[in-house]
């Protein structure tokens, strides 16, 4: 097999009994690289001297017997807010289109503890907001990857790298993942140091991270978080799950809720007990307390520079600053004490289930590059800080990734992680690189 | 949610103090984002809470 397939655990395995070496590795993802940027522009920087360095550094401790970690010789993409020590970090907007970290955002040293080479930065929207990035849809080049965590998606799901971080406000990290078809994992608020990540707003921006397994997935939760969290937790029994049936269905598109319907068949006919479940009344006010939030802390963010400079960013995100701006602190206030109730309700909601399922987006990856999708399956998770991760489940007629979002309690990511591998082996996605071209 | 006059008279509002901040145009090309902002606003002043409902975050609940 050649080596840009294979999955994080292989290429593991292999590197650990020294058939495969780091600098092997990285020249086969660089070389995909190279094949595919041209079409599908997910990168802002490939920092091929680093990772080369990097790469040399770690196939020679591999042959003195030394391993850093799990992901010793493992390059992984990393979304272009990440703070990443002399090398340039856009956040996607001119304003820092010069700018040179001099130090590791707090993930980035615990990937690099565990071994892992920077291969480069990816693409994301401006200020990891709604303004696209340039990058194309693997699946189809005349669509988008999602957003706002584009480059990463799409750099995984190619083959470009075989993990990637992103970062989730509202549905930054399951979005893309979906439209891709990875997996995609959006942790509980706060598990993974957010700090010398750029913010768009604190309270809802996560650290999360794209694989294209969840058995990948794994092994990269335990290096971010500890393998008490990353560690699968292996089912008894197949999992009872409840099916939201409010909210959803009435955003959903046909063929998604088609497509959703059709993955719990499959689900059911492998013995997970799949029941319907009634959303909290305080669910029909999340979306605005969501949009208070964002707008309310990106306002707070951005105000000195937007101030001095407002046409320094693009349309969409300088409208969302001018918005926010003008939210009464009162309302905002509000917000964040309708985020307890909120997270109360649903903790209480899950209380019979191994989980919660939804739809992971409202559509498949949209035509064209204007618009990143709508987060609103996304967003209400964002907002309560529940974990959640997506698998893919299927595809529309015209062959578009369809995703299972599964959404968990607080800190439970051993246990999602435990559902979504009998998800994902039951629903039989492959997980090989797509082909773009 | 209170009615669709109040929300028409808060995205004026809005709208007039976005003139005056940053234009006449830059505020009507903003329109859409202060609708959506209005009706997120008048939804979270509407909602009832408890004297006890604190800001939780996940971690904590």
């Amino acid at each position: 097999m050649e080596a840009y397939k294979l999955g994080i655990s292989k290429a593991s395995e292999l590197i650990h009994c020294g058939a495969l070496t780091p600098s092997q590795l990285l020249e086969a993802l660089l070389k995909r690289i190279e094949l595919l940027e041209p079409y599908l522009e997910a990168w802002v920087t490939v920092d091929e001297e680093g990772a080369r360095l990097q790469a040399e550094r770690l196939t020679g401790e591999a042959e003195n017997g030394r391993f850093r970690g799990a992901l010793h010789g493992i390059p992984v993409g990393v979304k272009d807010i990440y703070y990443t020590s002399g090398v340039r970090t856009t956040m996607g907007s001119p304003l820092y289109g010069d700018f040179v970290p001099k130090v590791d955002a707090a993930s980035i040293r615990l990937l690099k503890e565990a071994g892992a080479i920077i291969i480069g930065k990816t693409e994301t929207t401006e200020f990891a907001q709604a303004d696209p990035a340039p990058t194309r849809n693997p699946w189809n080049l005349n669509h988008t990857p999602g957003g706002s965590s584009s480059g990463s998606a799409a750099a995984v799901s190619s083959g470009m790298c075989q993990a990637a971080l992103g970062s989730q406000t509202g549905g930054s990290v399951i979005r893309p993942a979906t439209f891709c078809g990875v997996v995609g994992v959006k942790p509980t608020y706060g598990l993974i140091s957010k700090r010398g990540v750029y913010p768009l707003a604190w309270s809802l921006d996560h650290v999360g991270f794209f694989t294209r397994s969840v058995e990948d997935a794994a092994l990269l939760l335990s290096a971010l978080a500890g393998e008490e969290h990353g560690r699968p937790r292996e089912l008894n029994r197949p999992p009872r799950i409840g099916v939201i049936r409010g909210y959803f269905p009435e955003l959903a598109h046909e063929e998604v809720w088609r497509g959703h319907e059709q993955a719990l068949e499959v689900l059911r006919d492998a013995g997970a007990e799949v029941l319907d479940v009634p959303l909290p009344d305080v669910f029909e006010v999340v979306p605005s307390a969501h949009r208070v939030i964002m707008a309310s802390e990106s306002a707070s963010v951005h105000e000195e520079m937007f101030r001095t400079d407002p046409h320094g960013y693009r349309r969409n995100i300088r409208a969302m600053i001018a918005a926010g701006l003008m939210v009464p602190a009162s309302t905002y206030l509000r917000a964040l004490r309708i985020r307890g109730r909120f997270i109360e309700a649903m903790s209480a909601t899950m209380e019979d289930f191994d989980c919660l399922v939804t739809p992971s987006t409202t559509t498949p990856a949209l035509r064209g590059l204007e618009s990143t999708g709508n987060p609103a399956f996304n967003a209400p998770w964002s907002y309560g800080g529940l974990p959640t991760i997506t698998v893919p489940c299927g595809l529309t007629r015209g062959g578009l990734p369809l995703g299972l979002q599964i959404v968990d309690l607080p800190l439970n990511e051993s246990h999602m992680l435990g559902v979504a591998e009998w998800c994902e082996g039951v629903l039989g996605f492959p997980k090989d690189p797509h082909e773009p071209i | 949610m209170k009615g669709p006059v109040e929300k028409e008279s808060l995205v004026k509002r809005l709208l007039n103090e976005a003139a005056s901040n940053w234009g006449h145009e830059e505020a009507e090309s903003m329109r859409a984002v202060i609708e959506g902002i209005a009706e997120a606003i008048i939804r979270v002043d509407s909602f009832n809470l408890d004297p006890r409902d604190e800001p939780f975050m996940a971690e904590e609940v």
